[in-house]
């Protein structure tokens, strides 16, 4: 329920921004790259906007934040997708792109269900991804040896986790994967393995921790705004102009 | 006499055709070894930029063992060492050539030795299975089935080079089989008949003189079934856990060069160093595979020199 | 007798290894089939994919993936078998001849990801296709080229040099022996090694993630005019393919029945590559037959 919740909002989000940019544009199609996290919703837009207005396209593709911040700098497609603001990406040129935040997505740390552990501190956090907790017992948990899961380098959820959660700390060298679904299933499978999620793929083969004593939900992370996670889409200066 | 010598000095609607067909054949074969200058160019310009442009040092690049290509050390320098996913590469390389070997040999000599006919029928059609499992599908059935058994085994979270190596076994046992079986059946057949009248065993046969003399050929195949699996780059990734360490054993995680080439080549801004340097790694796979290609060639002319 | 035991011994070994193999493929293919097969059903087959809600199909993938196999194949195909016949026919033997080779094998064990990633640069970027079939399908030209142009190279050396004699000997010249005499000859291992190509293409997804892309926008399958964007014969509209779907469901999939889709889809995969096998061995033992009776 929480999360098609969450899933509404950034629909109805994204909506508004797509019937504000869309009556500037002429083409018979156009073309959206970036973020496989931001894809699906795109592709849901597009498919209801294809459908009210007939031979107009808008074709929705992933490749990564990175893929499409430089795609949208170099003009080869109308809308860039990124999780990450343009001006945290290195070799992005921020000013010469319009910045439209269309959806705003939490990330909690989610942990294997054995583990039994439900509450860590923001530092307790930072400590186990640094590598200076190597052991559930340290953080009150069973005698289990900790297994990090890392999102792969640059890519939007990890940069925003380092960002808010390890501050100058540095990353330990771990496991990592290019994918939230793999993320997940790697987390559920593994015992004492941590990692962390967006909001919209949290389910139920995987436990949430309460970080601080605030339990991840809807309601707590509204109010948190601003701390987690986000998403933009880029649109190209020039593009918009003609 | 003029008609007559100027339909003799013409050329013929063959010979046309034949130049026709020639320039035709030439055509392709040239847009073949063009696609492939391409590919180098493209590779090489932006592999290139990460020491040229982006003034990495080279021996750094191969020798440090720290990948962070957003970061900068403590001397300024950003922290670009392919060492962890060079050794991991050449780990799982060489480790499912080592597992794939014997197996191949085994089911090379059962088809052409023991019972050719079962081999035609049952194994040829195996392999060119094996060979058509897409390597998504591999990687799948790696993460749901190898690397839960390598946890329960050893512990650890399962990712590794071990499970990595497992997946690549099945991945290049075609390619070692199906190159060793041609290299069985290349041997001549008066060498069997030979051993065989001088009062030698079919094992014995197959021992001293048939494995020996396709020894060359056999080496091929291992090393070709090296290269595919040095390239493979989906199935492994799924499996082999991806930390940019320095592989300590089989069972911890570690990475491969395609595996960071596939991770990150959408996380990068192109043009960045962090591209550059993931460029610079598809550089190396590409510089390997042409080693492949080389060693495959020394082996055959050694090979057949000592015919 | 110690070598006769020894005989034996290696032997049961040696029957013992190919069991083995032959057991591992049965579990490979039972594994897939047993997990994915409950799921397919005609409309999974038939209907579009579903991104939120369950009971997706993968009817565009399906045909996109023919589709796209289809294209590549009429590029490669030609182009294949004229390498091909100058290798096996012209080329001289010299240091020239040696680079070629050598080019088309280092071709053929280039990683998938960076021919992906060339044919994003090139295709996608460059040349401003887009994410399009027609960037996929000559990715999976480059993908395929050099292996399809060893398997016409090998089907041509291994017609014996008697019919290429007694064609020179009739007076026809060289081209018209190979076109005549050597690849009617030659038929049916090329077209038993193309569907095989074909196959491996099928199944082919790290080269395609970056150049037909990962969307599949709704088709209409009454519009057939190749120059609309929603008709499924547009070459430059993007495409998902079969492989890439499993792929990305498995990767980023929200829809709540994902694991069953990939499934699904899964044994779909195995099974149209089952049947490019058993076709590659039917047409090809038809062809042969057809040849050799006339």
């Amino acid at each position: 329920m929480r999360k098609r919740g969450v899933i509404g909002f950034l629909v109805a989000c994204s909506l508004m921004l797509l019937a504000g940019c869309q009556s500037k544009q002429n083409g018979q199609s156009v073309t959206a790259v970036g973020s496989s996290a931001l894809q699906p919703l795109i592709e849901a837009l597009a498919e209801e906007y294809s459908a009210q207005h007939s031979g107009q396209f808008i074709n929705v593709q992933g490749g990564g934040s990175g893929t499409g911040l430089s795609q949208i700098q170099e003009g080869a497609v109308q809308m860039g997708n990124s999780d990450l603001f343009a001006e945290e990406k290195a070799g992005i040129k921020a000013d010469q792109l319009v910045d439209h935040k269309v959806a705003v997505v939490g990330i909690t740390p989610v942990v294997n269900k054995q583990l039994g552990v439900k509450n860590l501190t923001l530092t307790q956090l930072a400590q186990i991804f640094s590598g200076e907790i190597t052991n559930w017992k340290q953080v009150g948990g069973p005698n289990q040896a900790v297994v990090i899961i890392n999102r792969a380098q640059g890519s939007g959820t990890r940069t925003t986790f380092e960002q808010w959660v390890m501050k100058k700390r540095k990353t330990k060298p771990a496991q990592e994967q290019d994918s939230t679904g793999m993320v997940r299933s790697i987390v559920a499978n593994t015992p004492g393995a941590i990692s962390y999620l967006a909001f919209s793929y949290v389910d139920k083969t995987v436990a949430t921790l309460k970080l601080d004593g605030i339990a991840p939900t809807d309601a707590t992370w509204l109010r948190m705004l601003g701390q987690f996670g986000r998403m933009n889409m880029f649109i190209q200066r020039a593009n918009q102009l003609v | 006499m003029d008609p007559i010598k100027a339909s003799l000095l013409k050329k013929s609607r063959a010979a046309k055709s034949e130049t026709r067909g020639k320039l035709l054949s030439l055509f392709c074969i040239s847009l073949i070894v063009f696609i492939v200058l391409a590919i180098f160019y493209f590779v090489a310009s932006k592999g290139l930029a990460t020491f040229f442009h982006d003034k990495v040092n080279l021996g750094r690049f191969l020798t440090q063992s720290s990948w962070n290509p957003s970061l900068k050390d403590s001397h300024g320098r950003p922290e670009v060492g392919a060492l962890p996913m060079i050794l991991g590469s050449f780990g799982v390389t060489f480790l499912a050539a080592l597992l794939a070997t014997p197996f191949a040999i085994g089911a090379g000599i059962f088809m052409t030795e023991i019972s050719p006919k079962r081999g035609e029928k049952i194994l040829q059609p195996v392999m060119e299975l094996l060979v058509g499992i897409p390597s998504v599908v591999y990687g799948f059935i790696g993460l749901s089935v190898i690397v839960p058994a390598v946890r329960t085994v050893f512990g650890g979270s399962g990712f590794g080079i071990l499970a990595g190596t497992c997946v690549l076994f099945v991945m290049i046992l075609p390619t070692v089989t199906s190159m060793t079986v041609d290299a069985l059946k290349s041997v001549p057949r008066y060498y069997r008949e030979a051993s065989l009248a001088l009062g030698a065993t079919r094992w014995q046969t197959t021992w001293k003189v048939v494995l020996r003399a396709a020894t060359p050929g056999i080496l091929t195949g291992v090393v070709f079934g090296m290269a595919r699996a040095f390239g493979e780059a989906l199935a492994v990734q799924m499996v082999i856990g991806n930390a940019a360490l320095l592989p300590h054993n089989l069972i911890t995680p570690a990475s491969t060069l395609t595996s960071v080439l596939t991770m990150g080549i959408g996380n990068t801004v192109m043009g960045s160093l962090a591209n550059n340097a993931l460029w610079s790694l598809a550089l190396l796979l590409l510089l390997m595979s042409l080693m492949f290609n080389l060693l495959v060639r020394l082996i055959g002319r050694k090979g057949a020199i000592s015919r | 007798m110690d070598a006769k035991k020894w005989d034996k011994i290696a032997t049961g070994v040696l029957t013992a290894i190919a069991g083995f193999i032959v057991l591992l493929l049965a579990s490979l293919l039972g594994y897939i089939l047993v997990r994915g097969l409950p799921h397919v059903t005609w409309g999974f087959l038939t209907k579009p994919s579903q991104t939120f809600t369950k009971g997706g199909g993968i009817g565009i993938q399906l045909f996109n993936s023919f589709y796209l196999l289809l294209l590549s194949m009429i590029i490669s195909v030609p182009l294949s078998i004229g390498a091909g016949i100058y290798l096996a026919e012209y080329a001289p033997k010299n240091w020239v001849t040696n680079v070629i080779r050598t080019a088309i094998e280092v071709l053929s064990s280039l990683p998938s990801v960076v021919v992906g990633l060339f044919g994003f640069l090139v295709f996608v970027i460059q040349f401003k296709f887009g994410f399009s079939i027609l960037a996929g399908a000559l990715v999976l030209t480059v993908f395929n080229l050099p292996l399809l142009t060893r398997n016409v190279e090998d089907a041509l050396k291994s017609i014996h040099f008697t019919q290429r004699e007694a064609g020179l000997a009739l007076g026809l010249s060289r081209y018209e022996t190979v076109k005549h005499v050597i690849i009617p000859e030659a038929l049916p291992n090329i077209i038993t090694g193309m569907i095989l190509g074909a196959g491996r293409v099928f199944g082919e997804a790290a080269a395609l993630i970056y150049t037909a892309g990962q969307s599949a926008p709704v088709l209409d399958f009454t519009n057939w005019n190749p120059a609309n964007i929603s008709s499924p014969l547009n070459p430059m509209r993007p495409a998902e393919t079969l492989a890439v779907h499993i792929w990305k469901i498995n990767s980023e999939g929200i829809m709540p029945d994902a694991s069953a889709v990939s499934a699904g889809a899964s044994a779909v995969l195995i099974i149209a590559v089952l049947l490019f096998n058993w076709l590659a061995r039917v047409i090809g033992k038809h062809v042969y037959r057809k040849m050799t009776a006339s």
